[in-house]
């Protein structure tokens, strides 16, 4: 019930809410305790109290008094409204949409209330009750622009374009005059409403309307994008030729106005002569430019390609331009075009160096020609498509005599070092570039990452932290986190999953998460700020993005990696204790595991005790520096508390859902969607994800071992599924793998089919092992001997070797395989006996 | 764009630019900076553009200055937090304005001849009339040949 003040208290509680309004948190509270002291259950004053607590970071205490106040006046929108805020401090925005429809059902015409409820309907998506919120803002202040480009934004990102545009059209009307050409907002309005048009498929009308008002439109490049492209696709061919052309003038570097002016022209693609002649007169204009220079090269063929290619190549050497090779290896797929470019650049380096006997001016010139050839001999050589690594580090040797301190071609010596398979060399030379240029943030990063791969976590930050913050919370792993660091991250969790070190692993893995949340609720303020400033279409183009985050490989990338974690897991829970040695794991009461448990969790105490001390002196520290605003150190800098979980296998799904979500054509996402629902006994379940993979690639190797495990477990369930899952189950993976079939028979024929890939002959000799533990001797045999094959990837000989892990294979079989592989690739450093 | 310039003058700053070391002397950083300095003109009506730069950074220097066409306004000591200076530069972004105040006009006679057209019977073939659709039909072909082209102001003279 209401609880009217007095006018004295009344006065006061205005006092406290202008206090609220302008961040005087501390007077705020001493004046509601002053009004509560005489009134102690007013519940409008301890809901301001409350608000301002929640503001203070004292969330509990406030969610309690918030609840009281509550209980005290049920019918105050104020406490209602409350309510809602501590929600959405929380982030719990479902509650607090609730709390604010109470709130504004007392109070239907509370305009801050109203727009509240609205900026959480966008965020949530919930469109069709923004679209409500917004048609009634707009009736309680249509003279706002704003208010009618909002309802126009929710129609539109609701789907219903034509609304959306009525709703812009009549605000139009209502005006008296045309803004000044430097109103923004009218402007960026003006061409959103053509945008929708184009989105509705009204071209030509789209494009009369830019016709009519593009010329007072500010975002100049826009209009003209969009006109071109309007022209271009209502195959209005000479004035589109014309539009593409003004664009070009503005920018001829960018390849897709080439394209749509080629079209434009109707040059079919065959014509490479008038094509050509189309990119040589812009070379002509712009002969500083790269774009039409390069881009003939992609369509020549032949003696055309060659001299074309001579003449790019010869010219951008001279230059000494360290992105050539990046530049020229797109064209390797075409394996004419990659022997053509060898020959020219071995062609190059071979000619008789004329040093002594012609003095004077090309000798310096030549140096540096011979140089920047040799460095891209060594980038082809290096490269997947041209691979020869002999030849790839006898070209950065010279290239790094004649140019001793240039730190892109150190840079490639380490990359060589990488594709030998020694990870260890890799990053010592990288770090020799590093120290060719230790201002340059690139360079530092690269060294980081090489030495990440080699599990050097501690040097790697050691060398990041000469570009980091040191002294913000955390220290120099702090700042990477605040700095959203989202590589290093991701390289640094790697790291440690590769050393089993599960607890920091999932640390890193749930940092990244965390940011992509980050990223999510960052939108938030722009609900109302891209409005207030009238940029809508970068606005909507932000929305759009956000609905799509989790596509992004960066999370793809670092979910795939924490459910390997969980699965890991899962299945050695003993490595919550930190890394265990090979096999101690096994025998569960054998006293070796014991000793081996011991030891792990004496480290993880240790580990404990040194981040405590390094968090005091850092502590220590900061309170002599003693700035205003306080973060809080991270309770679980170790990941001990991740690691530790009841249910790793629950956790998984935090980051599988929105995989298989956002990502269900990535078959990893499948693949390892089946492990961890086949271990939560989920069969419905992890048998989709087996279909959803066979249709990506009915041949994928996993999914043959896959195939084999889940007919394996439906075989020797403990109990027998619900008869209505039991039913969908068999019908659907009789699809997949019939009962009928003899499995030995199956998986021999795809053995045979596939013989001549190593990952599919490792797949089949897995399941064969599995089917007929007596094979086992002659499978790890037959695995050892596909290193004899000729062209393989030396990431899938190692994989090889931990297959031997997962058969449990005994430390000989492991011997003669790591033997194999070394004395095939004797550079490497990558096969080790553990 | 500053949002809130110190100067109360409309501007633009560049707070960083860099280019992937393996993608340089492409003339990626260059093309980075006509375009950001043409879109500050023509959109945000920006009187000048901004920088600082390392003054040990003779790669950046020779672009901001010498291909460019920045100016070094003055010399900041210690700018940066390992010590060394900067040179503050900056460049005059007026001559890309579009002109508005033409394209008012413009819209003005447009808006007139329509009135006009829509009541015949009044004064018609007017010699000043004549010259005004004679403007008029200027313009249309501006427009057709797209708006840069309307609204294009000597470039070259910035580039100096």
């Amino acid at each position: 019930m209401p609880q009217p003040l007095n006018s004295k208290d009344a006065s006061l509680f205005r006092q406290v809410v202008r206090h609220y309004e302008n961040k005087q948190h501390k007077k705020g509270i001493k004046t509601a305790e002053q009004i509560l002291r005489k009134n102690p259950n007013h519940g409008d004053t301890l809901a301001m109290k409350a608000l301002i607590m929640s503001n203070l970071g004292q969330q509990e205490e406030a969610f309690v008094l918030a609840k009281e106040a509550l209980k005290n006046d049920m019918k105050s929108h104020i406490c209602w409204h409350v309510y809602g805020l501590l929600y959405r401090a929380e982030k719990n925005y479902e509650e607090a949409i609730k709390a604010y429809r109470f709130a504004l059902r007392i109070e239907p015409e509370s305009q801050p209330i109203q727009r509240d409820l609205a900026l959480l309907q966008m965020q949530m998506r919930d469109y069709q009750g923004y679209i409500q919120s917004r048609s009634s803002m707009l009736q309680a202040r249509p003279a706002f622009r704003q208010n009618w480009t909002a309802l126009a934004i929710a129609h539109h990102l609701s789907g219903d374009l034509e609304e959306a545009e009525k709703v812009l059209t009549t605000y139009e009307e209502t005006l008296k005059s045309t803004p000044p050409v430097s109103d923004m907002e009218h402007s960026e309005a003006v061409l959103y409403k053509n945008a929708i048009m184009a989105e509705a498929g009204k071209l030509l009308e789209a494009l009369e309307h830019l016709d009519t008002v593009g010329h007072r439109i500010t975002d100049v490049l826009a209009v003209m994008e969009m006109k071109a492209d309007y022209l271009l696709r209502l195959d209005r061919k000479a004035e589109a030729e014309a539009a593409y052309t003004a664009l070009l003038d503005r920018n001829p570097e960018n390849s897709m106005y080439y394209d749509a002016l080629i079209k434009a022209m109707g040059i079919p693609d065959n014509d490479h002569k008038a094509l050509k002649a189309v990119y040589d007169s812009w070379v002509e204009k712009n002969p500083r430019g790269d774009a039409p220079r390069r881009i003939p090269l992609d369509f020549l063929e032949g003696e055309d390609f060659k001299q074309a290619a001579d003449a790019y190549l010869q010219r951008m050497l001279k230059k000494g331009v360290p992105s050539l090779f990046a530049n020229i290896k797109s064209l390797y797929t075409n394996t004419s075009k990659r022997d053509t470019v060898q020959e020219l650049v071995e062609g190059y380096v071979s000619v008789p160096q004329t040093n002594g006997s012609a003095e004077g001016e090309a000798t310096g010139d030549n140096t540096e020609f011979l140089s920047s050839s040799h460095y891209f001999l060594a980038q082809h050589y290096n490269y997947h498509l041209s691979r020869d690594l002999t030849k790839a580090m006898e070209h950065v040797d010279k290239a790094i005599e004649l140019s001793p301190k240039a730190v892109e071609h150190q840079m490639t010596k380490a990359r060589i070092w990488k594709h030998y398979g020694n990870l260890e060399k890799a990053a010592e030379e990288m770090e020799k570039a590093r120290q060719l240029d230790e201002k340059d943030r690139y360079i530092n990063t690269k060294a980081a990452k090489y030495q990440l791969r080699n599990n050097e976590n501690d040097k790697a930050l050691n060398n990041m932290s000469k570009f980091t913050r040191n002294e913000s919370v955390g220290g120099a792993m702090g700042d990477l986190h605040e700095m959203q660091c989202v590589w290093y991250l991701t390289e640094d969790g790697e790291a440690y999953l590769r050393q089993k070190k599960l607890g920091l692993a999932l640390k890193r893995f749930h940092g990244v998460y965390n940011i992509v949340d980050t990223w999510q609720e960052d939108q938030f303020d722009f609900h109302s700020f891209s409005l207030r400033k009238g940029m809508i279409r970068a606005y909507v183009d932000m929305v759009r993005w956000e609905d799509r985050l989790r596509q992004h490989p960066f999370y793809t990338r670092v979910a795939l990696s924490a459910i390997r974690a969980y699965l890991l897991l899962h299945d050695q829970p003993d490595l919550a204790h930190g890394p265990l040695p090979n096999g101690a794991g096994g025998d569960a009461d054998s006293a070796e595991r014991k000793k081996a448990l011991k030891k792990a969790k004496k480290e993880q105490e240790r580990l404990e005790k040194i981040e405590a001390e390094k968090r005091a002196a850092r502590k220590a520290a900061s309170t002599k520096s003693g700035d205003g605003e306080v973060k809080k150190e991270d309770p679980d800098p170790l990941g001990n508390k991740l690691v530790q979980t009841q249910d790793p296998l629950k956790d998984a799904m935090k980051f599988l859902t929105p995989l298989l979500e956002f990502s269900p054509e990535n078959i990893e996402a499948q693949n390892l969607g089946y492990e961890v629902y086949l271990r939560r006994g989920k069969y419905a379940l992890a048998l989709k994800c087996l279909s959803a993979a066979h249709a990506i690639d009915p041949t994928n190797p996993t999914l043959h071992i896959q195939l084999l495990s889940f007919r394996k477990a439906l075989d020797n369930l403990s109990e027998p599924l619900p008869p209505q899952v039991a039913e969908v189950v068999n019908v659907e993976f009789e699809t997949l793998l019939p009962k009928s079939q003899k499995l030995e028979e199956w998986n021999e024929s795809f053995l045979s089919t596939h013989k001549d890939s190593v990952p599919h002959t490792q797949a089949a000799l897995t399941c064969r092992q599995l089917l007929n533990a007596e094979s086992k001797a002659q499978c790890e045999k037959d695995l050892t001997a596909t290193l004899e094959s000729q062209v393989e990837a030396i990431e899938t000989a190692l994989a090889g070797l931990q297959l031997l892990d997962e058969w449990g294979s005994g430390q000989a079989a492991k011997a003669a395989y790591v033997e194999k592989a070394k004395s095939k690739w004797p550079e490497s450093s990558v096969f080790q006996l553990n | 764009m500053e949002e809130e310039p110190t100067d109360g003058v409309a501007h633009g700053h560049i707070t960083s630019l860099s280019v992937m070391r393996t993608h340089r002397r492409l003339g990626i950083a260059e093309r980075l900076m006509r375009m950001s300095q043409r879109a500050m003109a023509e959109s945000h009506r920006a009187h000048y553009v901004s920088l600082h730069v390392r003054m040990s950074n003779t790669a950046a220097l020779r672009l901001y200055r010498d291909t460019l066409g920045f100016q070094v306004e003055t010399v900041e000591s210690k700018y940066y937090a390992d010590g060394e200076d900067a040179y503050a530069m900056r460049m005059d972004l007026t001559g890309m304005w579009m002109d508005w105040a033409e394209i008012e006009r413009m819209d003005r006679l447009r808006a007139e001849k329509d009135g006009k057209d829509a009541d015949e019977g009044e004064e018609v073939g007017d010699l000043g009339t004549e010259k005004e659709q004679e403007k008029m039909v200027k313009v249309k072909i501006g427009r057709g040949l797209g708006v840069g082209d309307l609204v294009e102001k000597n470039e070259s003279q910035v580039q100096a």
